[in-house]
């Protein structure tokens, strides 16, 4: 009998192949070196990120007290934590409007809503540009309400994943589950926050954090839609970069992957804790 | 039926049509009467429109013809909640997200029952459906059969004039739904409260119904006892549906006055005299009708039978089932006949392709099909 490992490879062991193995190598360099280099360069001890010159947390410190990019850092989280509560509730509206009622032009109506994926941003940005220079949108406004126009453009664009991911776990909802609610005397709106919602949970908190993510580190429809005095975290790194890739760059984004790291993880662990109590 | 204090029946549905804009209407034209406490079953092949009718009783469906009058009121445009029924659906749909007791008090909690009351009566259903002990337990943790029971607990709970129950056994596996389809029946006789069941299966509405109505097409083909609608249908639809049956198309050749018979020209079989008390109505000469025999009511002899209706033929195939067999014969006429005996004893009847015997039945036995 010959030994486990010396057995012939059966079709379906994909992982035993050296030529995939290789592919998947391959993959995780291009996807991760650049992250990995940027995270070590921001403890460079040098001022330019090319050589290592020994470990420092001085550019830490330094971006700490950029207040350019600690302003900037505030406003898009604060735009990034707008955008998705808002974009979240009408992403889930939508979704549950086209799924629930038959209306005119539904179909019509669902292609529309997801226009906003597909639409090149650049395309949404000068749009929005010019949507918000036509209607005269005040710009002297001031903050957090100065920052309404990049998190309006912010919701428009989001809001269509949101209803996207609901819509599909919606599909998997047993609607005889809505009508044994109504069958027991439950209101509208009970059945709505009692039966519907609790199903809807792992999609509601994937669809924020997808929301989220985009609104944080979203550039080309921010940079037309933001002012002097509304620079988020993307548009001030890139104005930073224009001069020089400097180690505080580096830090202020480390910073940044790793409150993204830290808010999908709890996201995800919220969505798990829910899938574990009650699979399907 | 017109005594209207006592008797008057619990559900009562006078020309309830329902459209969906098919070939023909989902339910057409339907009168029924449901008694108080009776155990009623909707039986009929899938589409027949009888989920259609017990969606409208629970009011999910709206009839655009005709009225339906629960307990002595008309429910037309009363919301599923508002109406003394509740129901058990097919997926039981029982709520994932809550424990065995949040569901069952789900009903009484939405309906603003003071959580002590909620408590006592959760506990009493629980123990109603043997579910004691488990009421802590998610819906997951527990099976299929419990399942069903938090549906059914959950349903009566909420102490309903009417229980509807939707296909309740089909998710079940065989066993367990024989087992069920008793517990259903005494659950029923033990809280007295009127059953309508929805099914496809003829075994279960035979087994645990007082009285069947079987549809087709949107309509109510025959409503009696189980007895009567295996023994005597009035129609090939019911016969063909119910049970296993031989059936032979037949024409009225003679009525006989003075015998008091009737002659048919039974298509296989030859000439048959039947009583005329086995036919409804006074059939007409050269009219054409069906009679059908169920094979287990056929005997096999060696020798020809002393009975008036017997005809030789020739065993053609034959098939072993464990408690019974079904044989396939075929008479000189060419009439094709199925018959089921019981192996009661050891050896079973012979199987000798080929053989030639007699099969004989009662008039009784005879059924006589208009439509």
């Amino acid at each position: 009998m010959k030994k486990l490992g010396q057995r012939a490879k059966s079709p379906l062991e994909y992982g035993r192949s050296a030529w995939l193995r290789l592919m998947l190598l391959a993959t995780f360099v291009f996807l991760y070196a650049p992250i990995i280099t940027l995270v070590a360069y921001s403890f460079n001890d040098s001022r330019r990120n090319i050589v290592w010159r020994g470990f420092t947390l001085k550019y830490y410190e330094k971006a700490w007290n950029n207040e350019g990019l600690i302003e900037a850092f505030v406003n898009s989280l604060t735009i990034a934590f707008a955008c998705t509560l808002v974009a979240t509730v009408i992403g889930t509206m939508a979704a549950i409007a086209l799924w629930r009622f038959p209306f005119p032009f539904r179909r019509a109506a669902d292609a529309t809503f997801a226009l906003p994926i597909v639409i090149p941003e650049i395309c949404m940005g000068v749009a929005m540009l010019a949507f918000f220079s036509r209607i005269g949108w005040p710009t002297d406004l001031i903050w957090p309400f100065n920052l309404g126009a990049i998190t309006i453009a912010h919701i428009s664009f989001s809001f269509p994943f949101v209803a996207v991911v609901v819509r599909a776990r919606l599909a998997s909802f047993n609607r005889e589950l809505d009508e044994a609610a109504h069958d027991l005397g439950a209101s509208p709106w009970q059945r709505f926050q009692d039966i519907l919602l609790p199903h809807l949970r792992p999609a509601l908190i994937a669809g924020a954090l997808l929301a989220f993510t985009l609104s944080l580190d979203d550039f080309v429809i921010t940079f037309f839609t933001s002012g002097p005095n509304t620079v988020t975290f993307p548009v001030k790194v890139y104005s930073m970069v224009r001069f020089s890739v400097t180690p505080e760059v580096n830090a202020a984004s480390t910073l940044l992957i790793v409150i993204t790291l830290v808010l999908t993880s709890i996201a995800l662990w919220l969505q798990n804790r829910g899938n574990e109590r009650h699979p399907g | 039926m017109n005594d209207r204090n006592s008797e008057s029946p619990i559900i009562e549905i006078r020309g309830a049509t329902r459209h969906f804009g098919g070939a023909w209407p989902a339910v057409d034209n339907i009168d029924l009467d449901i008694a108080e406490g009776e155990f009623f079953a909707l039986l009929g092949p899938s589409g027949c429109g009888k989920t259609t009718l017990l969606r409208m009783i629970a009011g999910f469906e709206n009839p655009n013809e005709g009225t339906i009058r629960i307990d002595g009121v008309d429910v037309a445009g009363l919301a599923p909640n508002r109406r003394p029924v509740n129901m058990v659906f097919q997926s039981y749909a029982v709520f994932p997200f809550m424990s065995v007791f949040d569901n069952i008090a789900y009903g009484l909690k939405v309906s603003k029952v003071p959580v002590s009351q909620r408590r006592k009566r959760v506990e009493e259903a629980l123990a109603l459906v043997r579910l004691d002990g488990l009421g802590q337990r998610m819906p997951d943790q527990i099976s299929g059969g419990q399942r069903q029971r938090v549906a059914l607990a959950r349903a009566l709970v909420k102490r309903p004039r009417v229980l509807l129950l939707d296909e309740p056994l089909s998710a079940l596996d065989a066993k367990l739904r024989e087992t069920m389809q008793m517990e259903l029946v005494s659950l029923q006789k033990k809280v007295g409260i009127t059953f309508v069941l929805v099914t496809h299966d003829q075994d279960e509405a035979l087994s645990m119904a007082d009285r069947i109505a079987i549809m087709d097409r949107g309509r109510v083909r025959q409503i009696a006892d189980p007895t009567t609608i295996y023994e005597s249908p009035t129609s090939r639809f019911v016969a063909e549906f119910i049970g296993k049956v031989n059936l032979f198309d037949a024409v009225v050749k003679e009525v006989l006055d003075a015998e008091d018979r009737i002659v048919f020209e039974v298509e296989g079989l030859g000439e048959l005299r039947l009583p005329r008390s086995r036919t409804a109505g006074s059939p007409m000469p050269a009219a054409s009708t069906a009679l059908a025999i169920r094979p287990e009511k056929i005997r096999l002899s060696a020798e020809r039978p002393a009975d008036p209706i017997a005809f030789e033929a020739r065993l053609e195939g034959f098939a072993y089932h464990g408690s019974q067999s079904h044989l396939h014969l075929i008479t000189e006429g060419g009439g094709r006949l199925s018959v089921t005996s019981v192996n009661s004893k050891r050896k079973p009847c012979e199987s000798e392709r080929g053989k030639r015997c007699f099969i004989s039945w009662d008039f009784d036995d005879t059924l006589i099909l208009n439509e």
